[in-house]
């Protein structure tokens, strides 16, 4: 992760309400991609835990799992995604929608396990203490950490949410499913807005072709997304986000 | 947009005119601790702290209830959680020093609403309780950088909560082994 990311990663939080006492973003973040910085830089900062896991709590159903399960895939480093697969463990035991799970399965644990804090690494005694309090599923996921106490005093109303991230209504709507994640790599991912085909975006998104097929074909009903008429080569039909839709708004 | 200090303290000036505006709980004094306590005060960074204020002791007591209504209207203008200003760390109450209120420094007055945080050596006191447990503690210390004055007296204050301690099973080595820890680093 570059300097800037690691700086704005608390900035994004404060974006999206979480009462963190530094200026936000000035613009709404990539939620996916916030995660995945925030999986990153747990160890630096112990405070991110329980805060993202509040706000999962909370707001996990604005989150496209799919394409947070490819960026885990193809973009995550093996201690970042241990600490994600026990962020969002810690969610779903605090009431988040369980589908968030589909995640956490391709987080691999981190092994041999370490404690979750850099700063307690480096000493053998705090090492020990934080072994001896980790949490089940912190021992699990190979980073310990005590069981995550989540902090709803800290976290603003979903009409505060909306109202400074009016992108994130479009999220909601439609709770994260497949849709949200066929928007969000359209927008977010691919050069140009559009893909080749069906199949590729399948393989981009993090979803079988099938359920690609029937999410697509929703979308062009709601105007979201031109499939072309021309075919590519022999079969493929590309693929693209309506004219307006592009920017992240 | 944020709860940085600005805006905490414009929340916390909204309180006190909503209290002045009911006008019958007279002076009433909040004693802070935690994450608010470090930020009003300059020693923890924003990134490092969350906006929620933490209230270990309001006096007078039957005033606390017009405080969290008054509160409570103020975040519905601001858009904070509803119990941006609580009580809970009242339950922690017990990892504070003796005589931590005499030591108590006033930071802001809003009209009939006082605000006073901990002291610094009472604020290092109780997170070295809590660190091995909260390792945000840890990280808090380490950025607060205690001195070795500050720290002796956190082990007087853990030799005083072991001698006071009716749990047998209860223990402070953890915590001895974080002020030892500080000492190595600081």
């Amino acid at each position: 992760m570059n300097r800037k990311a690691n700086d704005n990663v608390e900035r994004d939080w404060a974006r999206v309400g979480v009462l963190f006492g530094c200026e936000p973003s000035r613009e709404t973040p990539d939620l996916e991609r916030l995660l995945i910085d925030t999986a990153r830089k747990c160890p630096d900062n112990a405070r991110l835990l329980p805060l993202a896991v509040t706000w999962l709590v909370e707001y996990g159903q604005f989150v496209a799992r799919h394409r947070l399960k490819r960026l885990v895939q193809t973009e995550l480093e093996p201690e970042p995604q241990a600490i994600l697969g026990l962020l969002i463990e810690e969610a779903v035991r605090h009431g988040a929608t369980r589908e968030l799970l589909i995640v956490s399965e391709e987080c691999h644990p981190l092994s041999p396990a370490v404690p979750l804090s850099r700063v307690q690494r480096d000493q053998t005694s705090l090492a020990h203490i934080s072994e001896r309090r980790a949490s089940d599923v912190s021992q699990k996921c190979g980073v310990w950490t005590p069981p995550v106490e989540p902090k709803p005093d800290a976290v603003r109303s979903v009409t505060w949410l909306l109202d400074h991230n009016t992108e994130y209504r479009e999220r909601v709507i439609r709770k994260g499913d497949l849709r949200v994640s066929i928007i969000e790599t359209l927008r977010r991912d691919v050069p140009g807005h559009w893909v080749a085909s069906e199949l590729a975006l399948s393989r981009i998104s993090g979803a079988t072709r099938a359920a690609v097929r029937k999410a697509l074909e929703a979308l062009r009903l709601e105007g979201v997304v031109c499939v072309g008429t021309e075919v590519i080569n022999d079969r493929d039909h590309p693929v693209s986000l309506t004219e307006g839709l592009t920017a992240a708004r | 947009m944020t709860l940085d200090a600005t805006q905490l303290d414009r929340a916390l000036r909204e309180t006190g005119e909503r209290l002045a505006a009911e006008g019958d709980t007279g002076t009433v004094r909040l004693y802070l601790v935690g994450g608010s306590a470090g930020l009003l005060s300059g020693w923890l960074s924003g990134a490092r702290s969350t906006g929620d204020v933490d209230v270990t002791q309001a006096e007078p007591a039957e005033a606390w209830e017009a405080v969290i209504w008054a509160a409570a209207e103020v975040a519905d203008e601001l858009g904070l959680p509803a119990t941006w200003l609580n009580d809970k760390c009242r339950v922690y109450a017990w990892c504070l020093p003796l005589g931590w209120k005499e030591r108590s420094e006033p930071l802001r007055t809003f009209g009939p609403l006082e605000v006073w945080r901990i002291n610094r050596q009472d604020f290092i006191a109780a997170k070295v309780v809590s660190a091995p447990s909260r390792p945000q503690d840890y990280e808090d210390l380490l950025a607060v950088k205690p001195t070795a004055e500050e720290l002796d007296f956190t082990d007087e204050h853990l030799h005083r909560l072991e001698q006071e301690s009716l749990d047998p099973d209860q223990s402070f080595e953890d915590a001895r082994a974080i002020i030892e820890a500080l000492r190595g680093v600081l």
